[in-house]
């Protein structure tokens, strides 16, 4: 892995996707990065907000991008960045897919996504089609139609089952409703998730139970990003603690004491 | 640019070749920053906390942000002394750092045995006792807060090293002078100031309290007034005794500020979480500020009027 540095980057681009999303284009070299690593994003707001955001890449060609939802006034101030703002971009960070993973031509998978979880595996998707490895399945669950952005993009790319808890788009319920005939329709698939904990959990232990393989790519407040700060644990199994900055974000979900 | 002269002399016979270094906690073991910085350019730097056996730290959340700062509860996770010694120091050693190791304690006898396995160890420069750490069930801040048990530390380890022994102070002491003092009489080298205040945050919808150790320190800019006014009541009042300031370091302005108040050397801490080159840069910042003004840092100490 080469070594994180921070750079100063201007936005490119900001558009609106779906309802409560942003995607930011930024100009500039986010380095050699792979699907599932992330950067610290931070504007020139000075002390308040302190801390820079963790935000998974969305692709870096042709630039580097994010997929923003506004959670607090971290993202509040990212999603309003006007094109040519300066952003500061501590990057590429953590482990990819492809650390925890082979993703190659015979990679067989399925895809689990929820909400802006999408961003890491829209792009893991896009690597496994450029190796040529067969079409991923993808199933992809928010609250509302409103809280699936991108999915027209993942449905370019992947088989797209689409779950929303009101049932205003795609099955109604949550991406568990058909986790098992996905993981069916695909057998021995590796099962590539992001989302929600809770909702990765659900997803580790149904792919297990299935007999597969399960990668998480996991998300934690955390102050740095490379492994200083230490604030951005997750239980282990067997006792003891992973760093998602720097075991993750990209893990055996078998490594993770869910709860 | 010129090279202007920036080393300061922080007692016990260490010199540093400039005030500038970076705080337990916040740089891990100084070895994550390959590819960031080179260490060896900096004054020096405090280890993580290091404790006589590994510790796992807190379950989350062990971190929230605040206004200007942060709380972390972190727990003082580390490798442990032995392993420290063992795989850490003389990894800093090729990069040729000047290492300041952080010990934490629960009792006297175990900081003298801390003190004890480091005491002689090529690669370790000077010790840092955290007798104010507030984010565990048995910390050391009931040392930090009582000039007695703090003195008694301090004594305790002087009897075991030659190491510089510096003490790093609790702001919430009553009293940080007689703590101070307490430290210079027992054969401290220098005291380091400040550690974290204790703080909390809730959610103001849920009610949730945000850190599973309930409470944490709070550090960032928020907290650096409160450092300068400690820094500076030692410092007049204890001349003699050197004091390395801490407490909401992030730019080259407040490293000056510091030294001002009679910081002889300075602490970044949070801001190497935003930026990971924020020492460096403060470095950079003193010496472009010493070569503008003719100057020396060890002329700035105490010079706030």
């Amino acid at each position: 892995m080469s070594p994180p540095r921070l750079v100063t980057m201007k936005v490119a681009s900001n558009r609106r996707v779906g309802d409560a999303y942003r995607v930011i284009e930024l100009d500039g070299d986010a380095g050699v990065v792979r699907s599932g690593q992330f950067a610290m994003l931070k504007g020139a707001w000075g002390v308040a907000p302190l801390l820079p955001r963790p935000m998974s890449w969305l692709a870096v060609e042709p630039r580097p991008s994010v997929l923003i939802k506004v959670v607090g006034e971290g993202t509040r101030l990212l999603a309003a960045a006007a094109p040519g703002d300066e952003l500061t971009v501590l990057t590429p960070l953590g482990r990819a897919f492809a650390d925890a993973t082979e993703i190659g031509p015979a990679t067989r998978s399925v895809i689990v996504a929820g909400g802006v979880g999408i961003a890491p595996l829209l792009w893991v998707a896009e690597e496994l089609g450029g190796v040529g490895a067969e079409r991923p399945l993808a199933v992809y669950g928010g609250r509302t139609r409103a809280d699936l952005p991108l999915a027209e993009r993942m449905a370019e790319i992947t088989e797209l089952w689409v779950t929303t808890e009101d049932g205003s788009a795609g099955t109604k319920g949550r991406v568990t409703e058909v986790l098992d005939a996905a993981l069916d329709a695909r057998p021995g698939a590796i099962v590539l998730t992001c989302g929600p904990t809770p909702m990765m959990a659900a997803v580790a232990q149904r792919a297990h139970a299935a007999g597969r393989r399960c990668i998480a790519a996991l998300e934690a407040p955390m102050a740095c990003g490379y492994g200083v700060c230490l604030g951005c644990v997750v239980p282990r199994a067997g006792g003891g603690f992973l760093y998602v900055c720097s075991d993750g974000p990209c893990v055996d979900a078998r490594e993770i004491e869910w709860r | 640019m010129a090279r202007p002269d920036l080393e300061v002399d922080v007692g016990g016979g260490l010199r540093l070749a400039n005030p500038v270094l970076t705080a337990s906690g916040t740089f891990g073991y100084g070895l994550e920053h390959d590819g960031i910085g080179d260490v060896a350019e900096l004054g020096g730097i405090c280890s993580k906390g290091l404790s006589l056996a590994p510790r796992e730290g807190n379950p989350p959340e062990r971190i929230a942000e605040t206004a200007a700062g942060m709380l972390n509860a972190i727990g003082l996770a580390n490798v442990g002394v032995d392993a420290f010694v063992r795989e850490k120091v003389p990894a800093l050693r090729e990069r040729r750092a000047t290492v300041i190791a952080n010990v934490f304690a629960t009792s006297v006898e175990d900081f003298r045995e801390l003190a004890r396995r480091l005491d002689g160890v090529e690669g370790v420069h000077a010790l840092e006792l955290n007798v104010s750490c507030p984010n565990v069930a048995h910390g050391g801040l009931e040392f930090g807060v009582d000039p007695k048990a703090c003195g008694a530390v301090t004594r305790a380890v002087r009897d075991t090293t030659r190491l510089p022994i510096w003490v790093k102070l609790s702001p919430e002491a009553s009293d940080s002078v007689a703590v101070a003092r307490a430290c210079l009489d027992n054969g401290a080298d220098a005291v380091s100031a400040i550690n974290t205040i204790r703080g909390m945050s809730v959610d103001a919808r849920t009610g949730r309290i945000r850190l599973a150790n309930r409470t944490g320190g709070l550090s960032g800019p928020a907290i650096k007034p409160i450092a300068l006014r400690i820094v500076w009541e030692v410092h007049r009042k204890l001349p003699e005794l050197p004091v390395i300031g801490i407490g909401g370091i992030s730019t080259v302005e407040d490293a000056i500020e510091m030294l001002r108040v009679g910081a002889r050397a300075v602490q970044v801490g949070t801001a190497s979480f935003v930026d990971p080159r924020a020492a460096w840069n403060v470095l950079d910042g003193l010496r472009a500020f010493c070569v503008a003004q003719r100057t020396t840092a060890r002329e700035l100490v105490g010079t706030a009027w």
